[in-house]
């Protein structure tokens, strides 16, 4: 017999992806640390008043990305997997992991998945909690760290926190971490009005920054992103980014911005659709990448999706025809990944053959670029400088 | 009729164990697989030549010629659902994907179409019959029953990671396959679909069959996390 068991873990999953980790922790070093020695982290779960949150299941992952296992420090995979099997018996595919031949990858170092939740533990009475692992049993980054995110099981509202830090010596104490209560997220929008507004309330806690996401309701992949300081409590964002598609917002709030360890809590999702939208110009425009030989589709279609060809091909030019002279006032780039980044220019023409720079601007993730003064052109050309990893969406006005 | 579908499906089982004894490729390995299942049959129909099998090619042209014949591959993992075998947790963070091969990508993507086959084949399976040698034999539809009501899958498009050279694309079947499961539903392969576009270079390109050379190139089929939702 067959089972088949959906685990609520998927929406732990689809909250940590929505969130962004702004410290760019990856590829920290951890200092040596004996394979043998235990390492206990230790923190606590507020509720959103300040009193301790108790019986709470906190979720423990190991690296934001591919990680690896030093051989040489484990005697053998399988003294892992039993630990696995023992610490969390009921994911069974961990055995598969286990049964592939180590030396088959690489001689000394053994490759995990992504995102890895290794155990778990619960809250005591008070919020308190405490893991207590050997070194050996975490997993290593490609340039030595151990990344780790703890994040508690989901809480009523779907609110969650998040721990993200470098383990750098045997006893970590993380401290307190405290779910926040932003009163609810609001749409302010009005007819006429190029932008709406994203509102809510300062929770108690004092914030460094808030980020605030927007994803696709369905899987929750991440479309948009803005930051504001903490002493904001609202975003403005332009209305053609997201036309009348339903979209959904979440705020990550800050709490502690250290250089290896983020403390951050993610409200419930809201679902919305702008009353009054504004379509984008790129829609139906003909597209086109150097070394890709067929035309795009996916960047101009309000899917927002990531279908790989960019990376695949790795262009470093996209051509959009729109079909008819357009006065265009700015151009968003929705997930924008690069080789390495650095400005990248806009560049009009008339004809499809000379073309002049209309912009210049530094490559970001997310990004919406204005033009001094509107531009009016048939063809649009996006030049980047290093090969494109990813481009989910052009947006223009 | 029943009983014609029924030896079909029993003749479709010998055959394919006849077939997979003789030529059962090495198993594939990719990096990011949980499991990997790489037994599979495959035949390329074409109404160019309605009545021939080709199921000995390296690369298989699909697609559309100069005179708009229409060619299409076929592919069957007969092993498919012991991806997930018993008592294995499917969460939502594990797909099902079919990789399949090719040299360059001359079509849109969003224009390569999947469809399950709701009709058992052979690997002796033409534009016109799925058991030729079998009279009386027919598809319900020239082609291949593609079973459209499941909606087509497009292909998801990366370089395959162990021959660079090579494009990989991707086709999720995870909620195919979650189904065939669930309703207890057969496995008859898959159809693999070009439509004609004006977003392709040409409505035409090859792909890498069972036959290749090279154990990467060959149509593989694995189960692996989704990278939807990891944290960045």
């Amino acid at each position: 017999m067959r089972h088949l068991k959906f685990k609520s873990t998927s929406l732990i999953f689809t909250f940590l992806g929505l969130s962004i980790s702004g410290c760019g922790m990856s590829g920290s070093k951890s200092p040596t640390l004996d394979p043998t020695s235990p390492v206990t982290i230790k923190g606590k779960y507020l509720d959103d008043n300040g009193s301790g949150l108790p019986d709470t299941q906190i979720n423990f992952r190991n690296l934001r990305r591919f990680g690896y296992v030093d051989m040489t420090a484990v005697e053998h995979a399988q003294s892992v997997a039993l630990f696995l099997k023992m610490a969390f018996p009921f994911f069974l595919i961990y055995e598969d992991l286990f049964n592939e031949d180590p030396l088959r990858v690489d001689p000394n170092l053994f490759r995990y998945k992504p995102n890895y939740f290794l155990t778990k533990v619960r809250t005591d009475s008070q919020g308190n909690f405490s893991f207590r692992v050997r070194v050996d049993q975490l997993m290593r980054d490609e340039a030595g760290g151990i990344n780790i995110v703890l994040v508690n099981e989901k809480y009523r509202d779907n609110r969650f926190g998040k721990y993200s830090f470098v383990v750098k010596k045997q006893d970590t104490n993380l401290g307190e971490l405290r779910l926040c209560e932003l009163g609810g997220i609001k749409i302010e929008e009005t007819a006429g009005s190029e932008n709406f507004l994203v509102q809510w309330t300062a929770p108690a806690q004092t914030v460094s920054k808030y980020v605030v996401n927007f994803a696709v309701p369905e899987d929750s992949s991440l479309v948009w992103s803005a930051e504001v300081a903490g002493d904001q409590t609202s975003v403005t964002v332009p209305k053609f980014l997201f036309e009348s598609l339903k979209t959904r917002v979440a705020i990550e709030a800050y709490y502690a911005l250290e250089s290896e360890k983020t403390v951050s809590c993610l409200t419930s999702p809201k679902d919305f659709s702008l009353l009054n939208p504004e379509k984008s110009l790129g829609q139906n425009a003909k597209v086109t990448a150097d070394e890709i030989p067929f035309r795009l589709s996916s960047l101009t279609n309000r899917k927002f999706s990531d279908n790989g060809y960019l990376e695949a091909f790795s262009p470093s030019r996209l051509t959009f025809d729109l079909l008819e002279k357009k006065t265009l006032k700015a151009v968003a780039l929705h997930n924008l990944r690069l080789g390495s980044k650095g400005e990248f220019e806009i560049e009009v023409s008339e004809d499809g053959i000379s073309w002049s720079v209309a912009k210049k601007a530094p490559e970001r993730r997310f990004l919406v670029e204005t033009f001094d003064s509107p531009v009016t052109t048939r063809y649009l050309r996006l030049a980047f400088s290093s090969r494109l990893l990813d481009l989910q969406e052009i947006s223009i006005r | 009729m029943n009983k014609v579908i029924f030896w079909i499906s029993c003749s479709l089982k010998m055959i394919s164990c006849f077939v997979l004894a003789a030529c059962s490729p090495s198993v594939a390995t990719n990096d990011r697989a949980l499991r990997t299942e790489s037994e599979v049959l495959d035949v390329r129909v074409s109404e160019a030549e309605p009545n021939k099998a080709f199921s000995a090619e390296e690369i298989s042209g699909i697609g559309f010629d100069d005179k708009g014949k229409e060619s299409r591959l076929f592919l069957y993992f007969p092993r498919l659902l012991r991806l997930w075998e018993e008592d294995v947790i499917i969460s939502s963070i594990a797909v099902v994907e079919l990789l399949i091969n090719c040299k360059d990508v001359l079509v849109n993507p969003e224009n390569i179409r999947l469809y399950p086959l709701s009709t058992p084949w052979t690997p002796l399976a033409t534009w016109n019959s799925p058991f030729p040698t079998y009279a009386g034999s027919a598809w319900l539809k020239p082609g291949g029953d593609a079973d459209e009501s499941w909606g087509a899958i497009t292909p998801a498009l990366r370089r395959n990671p162990k021959s660079l050279q090579d494009f990989e694309l991707a086709f999720d079947i995870t909620q195919l396959v979650k189904r065939m499961i669930l309703e207890n539903k057969p496995n008859n392969g898959f159809s693999i679909q070009i439509v004609k576009s004006d977003l392709n270079a040409l409505n035409s390109m090859g792909f890498f069959t069972r036959n290749a050379s090279s154990d990467v190139r060959r149509p593989t089929s694995i189960l692996t996390f989704s990278t939807k939702g990891a944290v960045e």
